[in-house]
């Protein structure tokens, strides 16, 4: 009977990592016990077998799609390694800050102290002085003010005192009992920088009301909302074409979510064969979903219900963003690049369908719609040989004249 | 490298084949097996930075990719899978879990490899793992402790029982 330690032996000899000095506990073991032996020998075989199992090399393609993943990513800036700086104590910057306030604070001080003392001063020679009973020109013989005063000039001056204090011309100067206003200095100009002295408005010109269009961006969750589904179905009647990037978790996931949304609205959604291959592999390029047969409430109808339906999925939700802008001139050319044709997606379709309905039926109205790999654009079809886009730009031909032209883009988040 | 993904793409094209190779053991479809190595190349192109050189690049790469099959196995979800109907309407079908339905996964296997992997197949998901980077890979204990992250005697302890195990699920064929 074997014991566990012996089995241990016996699983370590054929890993071929046994110790030396245990092999000859295995040769011992193995004359020992024929139970052993033949353990040993099937385990060695399962071994020889495992190993012998066939190579399977990487399907094609597979260093392609994780270079182009790879090629998608932000570029970082290289980052240069640096010596480690100096890290000053934490509380210096507090130090710095601290003595800043202390230096601001006590200039401050000093410039109020030297103001009171010259007032103190100009005071005092006030009251020393006489008053005269027919005052003359008080200030005669002063020096001249300027008219205007220059912007390089300090503060406003709010005592006008000689410069020299001698007796016998002070004796016969006035009281100054104050600064005459037409004698005061002229108020220094706007725009000199004084916020006190600024010109007054006296009349501001009304405001020009700008109407900003903002694009809708909303959560995938919220497209069920009224206010936003109102916000989808206006934006959508305003402009001719749009561009609706959807981003997801996880695009081959998604792109079936949103397929079984489009049904509910009565879009047939076909699928263009190398896109299919890509999903099927769950490679994670974007794609383009692009149909003109949908009004604006159709629209906003699928997205509520894409909403729903993402929303219940059990494997949790995969939409993250909604981001819904009219089309430019990048989006006009990818259609043509696209589609290989200009889809007139500038402008809508005017008048009905040339295929009216014949008299007694009621012929569903064709709603189609294309899946295409969007980028990179390298790995776009060509539309020449899709056999799907030809039959899309054949069934086209019937849609409703209220469609709006959609390009969704299902993008990955990364 | 300084992050130029011409420059990675040699080393996928170097390591693919025997990545993939495992890895298709390990989940046993070849769909799974190749997001895993998808995955875990792209993983490893983002963490290069944190790749210190403390161990063979392939032992790196492949703990990226068996923690990222493991990773798999435990978010194992419905998944749904577009196919055009007659029309080239699309038609959607949820994928049948089994292995032997999918289309695209059968492989031309020989008796021998049918019966070998239908018995790793039974086996756990760590034994699996140890049985291939032991036998298939022909990995050392401690290049297995390296790629999984275990502790040597926890590795040889899995060899072992994993051995057993196959050992039981391999007799009756042999028989």
């Amino acid at each position: 009977m074997l014991t566990n330690a012996d089995r241990e032996l016996i699983t370590a000899a054929v890993d071929g990592e046994l110790a030396p000095e245990r092999e000859a506990a295995l040769h011992v073991l193995l004359a020992r016990d024929p139970g052993a032996a033949t353990l040993f020998a099937c385990l060695k075989t399962d071994s020889r077998r495992l190993r012998a199992l066939p190579r399977r090399p990487a399907p094609l393609g597979l260093a392609d799609a994780v270079t182009v993943r790879v090629a998608r990513l932000p570029r970082a800036n290289p980052v240069t390694p640096r010596a480690p700086a100096l890290r000053a104590p934490n509380w210096v910057p507090y130090a710095v800050a601290a003595s800043l306030l202390f230096v601001v604070g006590a200039a401050s001080f000093w410039v109020s102290l030297r103001e009171t003392a010259d007032e103190a001063h100009g005071l005092a020679q006030q009251k020393r002085l006489p008053r005269p009973d027919n005052p003359p020109d008080q200030f005669a013989g002063l020096p001249a003010l300027p008219t205007e005063p220059s912007p390089e000039l300090g503060p406003t001056p709010r005592r006008v005192l000689p410069q020299h204090t001698d007796d016998s011309r002070l004796a016969t100067l006035p009281h100054p009992t104050a600064v005459r206003p037409e004698s005061a200095p002229q108020p220094r100009p706007a725009g000199t920088g004084d916020v006190v002295g600024a010109v007054p408005l006296t009349s501001i010109p009304p405001f020009e009301s700008v109407e900003a269009r903002v694009p809708v961006l909303a959560p995938v969750a919220d497209l069920g909302r009224k206010d936003i589904r109102d916000r989808i179905v206006s934006d959508l009647g305003r402009d001719q074409s749009f561009r609706l990037d959807l981003f997801v978790k996880d695009v081959p996931r998604a792109a079936a979510v949103f397929q079984s949304a489009a049904r509910t609205v009565g879009l047939t959604v076909a699928v263009d064969a190398a896109t299919q291959d890509r999903l099927r592999k769950k490679l994670p390029a974007p794609l383009a979903v692009y149909t003109d047969a949908l009004a604006p409430d159709e629209v906003a109808r699928l997205l509520t219900n894409l909403a729903k339906r993402d929303q219940a999925d059990k494997s949790g939700p995969v939409f993250t963003i909604a981001h819904l802008v009219p089309f430019q001139a990048a989006e006009h050319r990818d259609l043509r690049d696209l589609f290989g044709v200009d889809l007139g997606s500038g402008k809508r379709k005017a008048g009905g369908s040339n295929l009216a309905p014949a008299a007694g039926t009621k012929a569903k109205p064709v709603k189609p719609a294309i899946v295409l790999t969007y980028s990179p654009a390298a790995l776009r079809v060509n539309p020449a040989a899709s056999k799907e886009v030809r039959a899309f730009l054949d069934r086209r031909a019937e849609r409703p004249r209220t469609g709006v032209p959609l390009l969704v883009v299902i993008r990955p988040v990364l | 490298m300084n992050g130029r993904p011409a420059a990675f793409g040699d080393l996928v094209l170097r390591y693919q084949d025997r990545l993939f190779n495992s890895v298709v053991r390990v989940v046993d479809n070849p769909d799974d097996a190749l997001d895993v190595v998808q995955d875990a190349f792209f993983s490893a192109f983002q963490s290069l930075a944190s790749f210190k050189g403390d161990a063979e690049f392939f032992t790196w790469l492949y703990r990226i990719a068996f923690n990222t099959a493991v990773s798999l196995r435990r978010r194992r979800r419905a998944t749904v899978s577009l196919e055009t109907g007659r029309d080239g309407e699309v038609v959607i079908d949820p994928q049948d879990p089994s292995a032997e339905t999918r289309p695209g996964t059968a492989l031309e296997r020989t008796e021998e490899e049918e019966a070998l992997q239908t018995a790793l197949n039974r086996l756990s998901g760590e034994h699996r793992t140890v049985l291939v980077l032991k036998d298939i890979e022909g990995m050392k204990y401690e290049e297995i402790a390296e790629v999984i992250g275990v502790p040597i005697g926890t590795i040889r302890s899995r060899i072992h029982r994993a051995r057993l195990e196959l050992r039981e699920l391999l007799e009756p064929d042999d028989e």
